[in-house]
């Protein structure tokens, strides 16, 4: 077995479906910082993480980024596209060694005439992200730099935290951080050595450790007052 | 409160058409009365021996009536138009399958790197900071430098070009006329103005025939753009141009040179004249492959290169107009132009930097559109139902037939008239 049946999406699904869907689905291992696919490119194809993480972001004409979002394993991407039939709305790229299992268009139709439940996963994932993308509408329109930087920090210890015993270990740098809230890189390395400066967290060049998430989390309130 | 808004935007409309009409009937008025006259006064053309004007004309019992060697000049030029329709429609086909194979296992900037070429290749968007600075850097050079050409014509007695001198007994209220639009172009101040007085300019031309009017169409490129600008264009940084404006900007440049190179084949005299003057224009890349290099002892060496140089400008004006690569075509295009400026004829042709700057924003716009699309819509949806005949069908027939019907018939038709006294 490869653990296909443990991913959230394909966890209803039943062992034949998942025995045909292992056919068909093709997993592809990527080095850290390779692009899975770009803005605008054609949507062929639904992505899986089964290990390591990768960053969703846009890029402006000028070349500045926007990181939307950070996904690690059991989190699926380049669904919309596969839905509307339109080009890439935004770039994946990977934060880590990142294997992800790619199910193209054909297959997933195929898969859905066979389980129409996996197309309400993929509705849930949707409505998640919807959710997320109104959050982060009323963050930059209400909240300052720190509570942004903060509400990332511990989405991504809680979605794709690696428990080290230094203590939870999250796999983001300043340019990510900063292009996730909307801020510049100094900016954010000025916010982060403030929460180390506190004891919240440990950052190296790649990483931030976070020796204790409820603390971290007991931060984001006293920010939000 | 949008139906206000829609109602207020028609409004403005109105009375910026109504505005439009005013100074482009004074500037009717005022050029009816003749002042200047055109003739090649810079760039040499004429003829030092005579051509064998039997090669342009009918060839009974040749296909088509054509000369072989026109023919083949003309059969190469329709399957490189194929080549090109069938190459754009695959173009994501191709750069794809390079994309996964090679830049994926490359990852980091290489790939990135690649993946900006590819995307500058096929006319999609390209994102990057030095590229948009360019790009901005392109519009801003693009909307004023008819400006600095009207200042350079207005020192040298001439109407927009110096291929137009002024005639003496009315020259000064010609040049102060050309000051003052230049002066208005280079303030930004009152565009839409600016664009019907280049439209108008333009229409005056046909009064030394149609002929003149075609050589200055892509002097309409700019006019498409000040027209469409707000009238408070002097209180705004304009460096970016929509994508509606970019799409007619791209259609005038490449009709003009698509038109030109009509022209070029139509007055052979003319053409091969400059070549006369100015042997190095014959030493062409692009004209070379489609004439397959003929020896210098060849006998219809000038013809054959006065139906390349022609018919390449057909292609390349033609592929530009449709929108297919016009980033690599505006790119040779500049090149030549640039080079025609630089090497071959000097500071006479220092007005071409007003179309090597409508060039450069073709070149470094990420607005770029294509009249194709539709087809590509089509394309795309047998790509996606995973039609692969289908998809061959529409590709080879757009291709097959567009290169047939841009090249031939016209060249056919031209054939029957006799231009030897041109």
């Amino acid at each position: 077995m490869d653990g296909l049946e443990k991913v959230s999406i394909f966890a209803k699904l039943s062992k034949q479906h998942v025995e045909n869907l292992r056919k068909l689905a093709k997993r592809e291992k990527f080095n850290k910082d390779t692009t899975i696919f770009f803005q605008d490119d054609r949507s062929d194809a639904l992505y899986v993480v089964i290990s390591g993480a990768v960053k969703v972001f846009q890029t402006a004409d000028d070349g500045k980024e926007r990181v939307l979002n950070t996904l690690g394993p059991g989190e699926i991407f380049g669904e919309l596209g596969l839905l509307d039939a339109s080009a890439r709305s935004a770039s994946v790229a990977t934060l880590e060694p990142t294997e992800v299992l790619t199910i193209t268009n054909e297959d997933l139709r195929a898969l859905v005439k066979a389980s129409p439940e996996v197309l309400w996963l993929i509705v849930e994932a949707l409505c998640e992200r919807v959710r997320q993308l109104s959050t982060e509408t009323l963050d930059l329109s209400f909240r300052d730099v720190p509570y942004r930087i903060l509400r990332v920090l511990i989405t991504a210890t809680a979605k794709h935290g690696q428990v080290t015993d230094a203590g939870t270990l999250v796999t983001i740098d300043a340019k990510t951080l900063a292009a996730s809230v909307n801020c510049g890189v100094d900016q954010a390395m000025r916010v982060l050595k403030r929460l180390g400066d506190r004891g919240l967290l440990r950052v190296d060049e790649r990483h931030v450790i976070v020796p204790d998430v409820p603390a971290l989390t007991r931060a984001l309130e006293y920010e939000e007052s | 409160m949008r139906e206000i808004l829609t109602g207020a935007r028609e409004a403005w409309r109105a009375r910026a058409a109504a505005r439009l009409g005013v100074p482009l009937t004074f500037l009717l008025i005022l050029f009816a009365s003749g002042v200047a006259f055109a003739h090649e006064r810079f760039v040499k053309h004429n003829l030092r021996f005579p051509l064998h004007y039997e090669f342009f004309g009918r060839w009974p019992g040749k296909p088509l009536g054509l000369h072989p060697d026109m023919l083949m000049i003309a059969l190469r030029v329709a399957g490189i138009l194929g080549a090109f329709f069938a190459v754009w429609f695959l173009r994501r086909t191709l750069t794809e399958r390079i994309e996964r194979t090679i830049l994926r296992s490359v990852g980091g900037s290489i790939q990135n790197w690649g993946h900006k070429l590819a995307c500058f290749l096929t006319d999609r968007p390209v994102r990057g900071k030095l590229f948009n600075a360019l790009g901005e850097w392109a519009v801003i050079l693009f909307l004023r430098s008819p400006g600095l050409v009207l200042m350079y014509s207005a020192t040298n007695d001439s109407l927009v070009m110096p291929s137009y001198p002024l005639d003496p007994a009315s020259a000064s209220i010609f040049k102060f006329a050309q000051v003052g639009l230049a002066i208005l172009i280079l303030t930004q101040t009152w565009l839409p103005l600016c664009g019907a007085l280049i439209v108008g300019t333009w229409l005056y031309l046909f009064r030394w025939g149609w002929m003149v009017a075609i050589d200055a169409v892509p002097v309409l490129t700019v006019a498409v753009v000040y027209c469409t600008s707000p009238w408070q264009s002097h209180k705004l940084a304009i460096t970016k141009i929509n994508a509606e404006q970019m799409r007619w900007l791209r259609l005038v440049l490449g009709f003009g040179f698509f038109a030109l190179g009509w022209l070029k084949v139509y007055n052979h005299n003319l053409v091969a004249g400059v070549a006369d003057n100015a042997p190095s224009v014959l030493n062409d890349p692009m004209v070379a492959m489609l004439t397959g290099n003929p020896p210098p002892t060849y006998f219809f060496r000038r013809e054959t290169w006065v139906i390349a140089f022609g018919l390449a400008e057909v292609m390349s004006g033609f592929l530009v107009m449709i929108g297919v690569f016009s980033r690599v075509w505006t790119s040779i295009m500049a090149f030549m132009f640039t080079k025609l400026m630089l090497v071959d004829f000097g500071w006479d042709e220092i007005p071409h930097i007003y179309p090597i700057a409508a060039m450069l924003v073709v070149i470094f716009s990420n607005r770029l559109t294509s009249e194709v699309d539709p087809i590509e819509t089509m394309d795309l949806e047998a790509w996606r139902a995973g039609k692969p005949f289908k998809r061959f069908a529409i590709i080879g027939a757009t291709a097959v037939v567009s290169a047939i019907v841009v090249v031939f018939p016209l060249l056919y038709i031209i054939s029957f008239f006799d231009r030897s006294g041109m």
